[in-house]
């Protein structure tokens, strides 16, 4: 390398490092105030290169290198004045000799190094100071984040988000904020021109600050917390067990967007059947997840401390219960896993109903009610005056009377295929023995005589077998009536948890297990077509549906306003109808609010928005739809 | 005059109103087996709709509970929806299919009303007391004091176990899920033949649901 | 230095280009007069138009064209033509094209634009708010717009056709009356949903029926349209005839058809019931429900088919005096509407206001066609046929530079001939 050549390459590096010099300088300034947009961190830029100016003169570079280098006893600057001076192969020879590594080096670190550490002064220490004095006093706009609007400094102003402390995300600032999407519950800050505080809503809103022509307007855009994700892994699918003992291994994982708070494993056990059924829950290795997204739980239950028996049902889910602390926050449940005891004989016997209504059924609970205003009429004995206790006590044996027959009339009907007559009426109404009166007028009525007609014969229909129940009811009903109408209910009460006891005998008679398949009831619909009684019949007129266009039509109609208030140069009117209807369409139509917000961002940044504007149209009410080139001009 | 058919009518080409009742995995859905026929021999009893006399029963976790725009479920146990289960009601219902749940037990709050509830909540949204003055008290009968009591409520003998309100989903101000905790399915589980024995038919009700379903 | 033969030469020459130019001159002048034919543009029509209008001496003018130009434009030229200037225009690239758009009757809205040009040119229709679509395939398409914004613009290449889109009249409401039943069910929820304002009765029994709305006679002063979904509405339904025949609209559905109250109607007859396959999605378009009766047109007022399935007419329509009827093959819509996938819900309904829209009384005129309609042909009508494409002759071949250059030659010829005799010495 000659001289002239490395004198050139000093003054090339020079220049590339005082440039870069500048633009670290141009970063770091712009940082520090984004409100005066580009024109003094270029003014900050430019002043950098002024003063190095030099490094783009090849003189001055050369005096320069002197100035640094003593031992080049001026053999640079004579070779520069007189580059054909006769003393010119000594002189590059002194030149060459030189070593200017160093302290071009040096000289180029510092052109590049101290606007590097100015911006670092102003990312890591100035501009954190700031924010945080701004949040302290809020009077002061906050400009370090990168999302900036086009307002003027005078209407600048910020939006510092506090998002719900269970999530433990960081706190995010917004300047010249017009839409803020953050979550359900978060703190929202506004400082600046203007000021106030919200809590983010669970609906899309917009806030209005200002007014007339300086009116800003901020949408609002809640994200929901979502429910936890859960997974039953063991059992792993629903299950017959053939005895109730052993160890039941529980296993479930559980997933959250922000933190699970506890999860547990719901365990409910059916027991009984028929219309009879007991319950029992239980939570099972509730266990606290502090917040984790990922939670594992596990359990096992000895299944001979569950008390099961067969034919019990176990229901077994996991749940998991979302960090968020709002009272109404879902929790995320498993499937459902279904653990049936085994029970014999349950598989291969059909239930039919092969008899008659079970009217008794009505009368049970009938009785029930019986009892139980008996046994409080019993409780408040001594707090009743005599007079109220007699007559309670009546009344009760009054319904107990009807009740009684009613069950004899059901036991007539049985027995005799028709509706209690007035003989029948008369037995019931029999002071002595009713049930004999009943009996014998049934007996009169089919004319059958015999002597004890509910006594099962061998290969008779279940149908007698459940009348001996019945009667038992009827003469237990008759036996506390009696007492009931000298007021002793407490003596009433035996008799009629008896006549309790025998209808319940006689339900259970009526549900007859047979093997093979049941006789299937065939609906002759012709012959029962439109034979019931019409009195009652008076249909009411139908109310219309609401129309699911309506709320499409009323935006649509918006829309095109908001598209006329463009056209008539009114774009700050149009971009505050679009963002109104933008916040308005989040929730049911995504995809046209999307749309939206392309095109108001672009109107708000002065660029074409036809191309977006068509795009949310089409978002909005959809493509075209190509139809048929008939003749006929309605499709 | 209907016309002449190619082919067997089976319910799933014919339009006829078939019952159909829910068959779901997790409890006792087959409680009220003589409902179905009970009630489809009320509807052709008061009115000339065609229906079909062969109830189905349908699975709630396959899609044919499409095919079947009203659905009846009932049982005594806990209802824990599969996932099978809770997509298809929800398809169901946002398409305008009509679901009657009635809680086979006659008790306040118990297992099944809280199963139940929860799981209709979490597939088709809030579930709230149906006014005893909605339109389905007049569909074809009428109840001016709402849901007929059943047999099986005690009627206020102070331990307030008279359900006085049915409880439905509505969407855009339609019943789409129909609750009942007042035990219709014990009301209506008899053999169609012994209406005879009844002054005042109780499947009078039943039959204003079904209208209900088809007419609105 | 040129030699005396030379200049004898020279001057030879130059008196034989004078006697050439001399007889060029008097032949140009003895030559017929040419008509002086202004031609003008696309670019220079506009500015080519006022300076026909006032110059005296233009016999005639011949506008070359590429496009159209607007209606004043071709107002101005026929006022021209018929003023008494020969006109004449020409524009072999200017594509035949046709365009009309016209409201859809459905409460929701909707404008179906039908537009005719060649298929090779790229055709793309626009509104005041940009392109809404492009067209592909055959020369004429129809395209449905749930949304436009003004008037319609329908390009093919560079050629616009223009028209404006009449307002959408009122909407009456629709009368359903049929059985009680599902598909009664979805159909009147289909029309409401779609917004339709629906009076319906539905039958419960021969004595009972449950009724919506303040049910009146069939007049086309309250509805638009009567949807008879099954044959027992059809026979309940009174006055349908004379309802079409004053311009009101109805729909047969099902079997309504095989009543005879709605004979006079039809010009097709209604076939057996039709079951689809086992595995058939009730989605599937091609039955659309699992089950139709299909149509079969009669001679000799043959209707038009508006849909196919299986060989079968499954969509006829036809017009009686001034309304309008549509038989549907379908009879179980609503299954498709139940089960047939995530969108049917949507496509049900719009589908079911379409088919009412389609018959839909609406007391709007039909739109006029207006220049922009249809460019070409209204070019024809102003100007009358093309003429073949005008060569205009260059300036300077124009009689009066002929002869204006001419006498400058014969001059100088002359001149320069005198010259040379001058410079040799001659006289």
């Amino acid at each position: 390398m000659t001289v002239a050549q490395r004198i050139e390459a000093t003054r090339a590096f020079l220049a590339v490092t005082t440039l870069i010099g500048a633009a670290v300088v141009f970063v770091a300034v712009r940082g520090l105030q984004p409100n005066f947009g580009g024109v003094l961190p270029a003014a900050a830029a430019l002043a950098s290169v002024w003063v190095c100016r030099g490094v783009f003169v090849r003189r001055d570079v050369v005096l320069w290198l002197e100035s640094r280098l003593p031992e080049l006893r001026y053999s640079l600057v004579a070779l520069h004045e007189d580059p054909k001076s006769r003393f010119r192969p000594a002189l590059e020879a002194r030149a060459l000799a030189t070593d200017v590594r160093r302290v071009v080096a040096l000289a180029g670190l510092r052109l590049v190094g101290v606007p590097a550490a100015i911006l670092a002064v102003t990312q890591f220490a100035v501009l954190p100071f700031l924010a945080r004095s701004d949040a302290a006093d809020g009077s002061r706009t906050v400009g370090h984040d990168a999302r900036r609007g086009a307002a003027s400094g005078r209407d600048a102003f910020s939006a510092i988000i506090k998002p719900p402390s269970y999530t433990r995300i960081a706190i995010d600032t917004i300047d010249d904020p017009t839409a803020i999407a953050a979550l359900v519950g978060s703190e929202i800050r506004f400082i600046g021109a203007h000021t106030d505080r919200v809590t983010m809503p669970r609906r899309p809103t917009v806030l209005r600050f200002g007014a007339g022509a300086s009116e800003r307007l901020v949408a609002l855009e809640p994200r929901a917390d979502s429910s936890p994700h859960v997974v039953l892994s063991l059992p792993a699918r629903d299950t017959v067990l053939p005895n109730a003992s052993g160890v039941l291994t529980l296993s479930a994982s559980a997933r959250d967007d922000y933190g699970i708070a506890s999860g547990w494993f719901e365990m409910i056990v059916s027991s009984g059947d028929g219309e009879s059924f007991k319950f029992r829950d239980a939570i099972i290795a509730r266990t606290a997840a502090n917040g984790a997204r990922d939670f594992q739980l596990s359990a096992s239950i000895r299944l001979d401390t569950l008390g099961l028996r067969p034919g019990d049902i176990v229901h077994l889910r996991a749940v998991a219960r979302d960090a968020n602390p709002a009272s109404d926050a879902e929790s995320g449940n498993s499937e459902t896993r279904t653990l049936r005891v085994y029970r014999r004989g349950e598989s291969d016997s059909v239930e039919i109903e092969a008899l008659p209504p079970p009217e008794v059924g009505k009368s049970e609970l009938s009785q029930r009610m019986l009892i139980i205003m008996t046994e409080k009429l019993v409780t408040q004995s001594r707090s009743l005056a005599r007079n109220a206790f007699v007559t309670e006590s009546r009344s009760i044996g009054t319904e107990q009377t009807r009740l009684r027959k009613r069950v004899g009339q059901i036991i007539f009907t049985r027995l005799t295929g028709e509706e209690a007559d007035e003989d029948a009426v008369e037995a019931m109404a029999d002071t002595l023995s009713p049930a004999d009166a009943l009996l014998k007028a049934a007996s009169d009525a089919t004319g059958a005589g015999a002597a004890n007609p509910l006594e099962p014969a061998e290969g008779d229909s279940p149908v007698i077998a459940v009348n001996r129940p019945l009667l038992e009811a009827f003469n237990a009903m008759w036996e506390a009536e009696r007492r009931l109408g000298i007021s002793e209910p407490r003596q009433a009460l035996p008799y009629m948890r008896s006549a309790l006891a025998a209808i319940q005998r006689a339900r259970a008679a009526e549900r007859v297990y047979l093997r093979g398949r049941p006789p299937k009831i065939v609906l002759d619909i012709v012959r029962i077509r439109l034979s019931g009684k019409k009195d009652g019949i008076n249909p009411g007129e139908r109310s219309p549906r609401a129309s699911a266009v309506a709320a499409l039509l009323e935006r649509h109609a918006r829309f095109s306003s908001a598209l006329q208030l463009l056209a008539n140069d009114s774009a700050s009117a149009a971009i505050d109808s679009l963002t109104l209807l933008r916040v308005e369409a989040l929730t049911d139509q995504p995809a046209f609010a999307s749309a939206l917000s392309t095109a108001v961002n672009d109107l708000r940044s002065g660029r074409d928005a036809t191309l977006s504007l068509g795009a949310a149209r089409r978002a909005l009410v959809g493509l075209p739809q190509r139809g048929s080139n008939s003749r006929w001009r309605g499709q | 005059m209907n016309p002449p058919v190619t082919g067997h009518q089976s319910p799933v080409t014919s339009s006829e109103f078939v019952w159909a009742t829910a068959q779901y995995e997790s409890g006792d859905w087959d409680s009220a087996p003589l409902v179905a026929i009970n009630l489809t021999d009320s509807v052709a009893r008061y009115t000339s709709l065609r229906v079909s006399a062969s109830p189905v029963i349908v699975s709630l976790g396959s899609s044919d509970v499409l095919r079947y725009p009203f659905l009846f479920l009932t049982g005594h146990l806990p209802v824990r929806f599969t996932e099978a289960e809770r997509a298809n009601v929800r398809a169901f219902v946002d398409r305008g299919g009509f679901l009657f749940v009635d809680d086979h037990n006659h008790d306040i709050d118990g297992v099944f009303h809280k199963t139940a509830t929860e799981e209709l909540r979490r597939t088709c949204g809030a579930i709230a007391d149906l006014p005893n003055n909605h339109e389905l008290y007049s569909t074809l009968f009428r109840f001016p004091d709402g849901p007929p009591t059943t047999g099986h409520e005690l009627n206020g003998w102070g331990d307030n176990l008279v359900h006085k309100n049915l409880q439905a989903i509505l969407r855009n101000g339609r019943v789409v899920v129909l609750y009942s905790s007042k035990d219709y399915s014990s009301e209506w589980s008899y053999h169609p033949e012994n209406k005879r024995f009844q002054a005042i038919d109780n499947t009078r009700f039943g039959v204003n649901v079904i209208v209900y379903a088809l007419t609105r | 230095m040129p030699s005396r033969v030379d200049r004898w030469r020279a001057e030879r020459a130059l008196r034989l280009v004078a006697f050439a130019s001399l007889m060029a001159w008097i032949a140009n002048a003895a030559r017929p007069a040419l008509a002086r034919v202004d031609v003008a543009t696309d670019s220079s029509l506009n500015e080519a138009l006022p300076r026909w209008t006032r110059a005296a001496n233009v016999d005639s003018v011949h506008a070359q064209l590429d496009t159209v130009p607007d209606a004043a434009g071709i107002a101005w030229l026929g006022a021209l033509a018929r003023g008494g200037v020969g006109m004449s225009w020409s524009g072999p690239g200017i594509p035949a094209m046709a365009l009309e758009a016209f409201p859809s009757a459905e409460p929701a809205g909707g404008v179906t634009v039908l537009a005719g040009a060649p298929a090779a040119s790229v055709r793309v229709v626009s509104d005041a708010l940009g392109p809404l679509d492009t067209l592909v395939g055959g020369p004429t398409s129809a395209v449905r717009f749930a949304s436009l914004e003004g008037g319609v613009t329908f390009t093919s290449g560079i050629q616009p056709a223009r028209v404006g889109v009449a307002p959408r009249g009122a909407t009456r409401r629709v009368l359903v009356t049929g059985a009680a039943g599902w598909e009664a069910k979805f159909v009147v929820a289909a029309l409401e949903e779609a917004g339709w304002m629906v009076d319906a009765r539905v039958f419960i029994s021969p004595d009972h029926d449950v009724t919506q709305g303040a049910l009146a006679a069939l007049d086309t002063a309250r509805y638009s349209a009567v949807v008879l979904l099954d044959s027992a509405g059809a026979e309940r339904a009174r006055g349908v005839e004379r309802f079409v025949r004053d311009g009101g609209g109805v729909v047969l559905a099902g079997d309504a058809g095989l009543s005879p109250r709605v004979a006079s109607l039809m010009s097709w007859r209604v076939l057996k019931r039709e079951l689809a396959p086992l595995g058939t999605l009730a989605g599937d378009t091609s039955w659309r429900g699992l089950s139709r009766l299909p149509l079969q047109p009669t001679s000799p007022a043959r209707p038009v088919v508006l849909e196919r399935r299986g060989g079968r007419a499954t969509l006829v329509a036809r017009r009686h005096h001034g309304g309008r009827v549509v038989a549907l093959a379908y009879d179980q819509t609503w299954r498709w509407r139940m089960a047939g996938g995530d969108s049917s819900r949507v496509e049900h309904r719009a589908w079911w206001s379409r088919v009412v829209a389609g018959v839909a009384f609406r007391s709007v005129a039909s739109s006029d066609v207006t220049t922009g309609a249809a460019p070409l042909a209204s070019l024809y009508a102003a100007l009358g046929p093309p003429s073949p494409s005008v060569r205009a002759l260059p300036l300077f071949l124009s009689p009066s530079a002929l002869s204006n250059a001419l006498g400058v030659l014969l001059f100088a010829a002359l001149l320069a001939e005198w010259w040379l005799r001058r410079a040799r010495g001659a006289r």
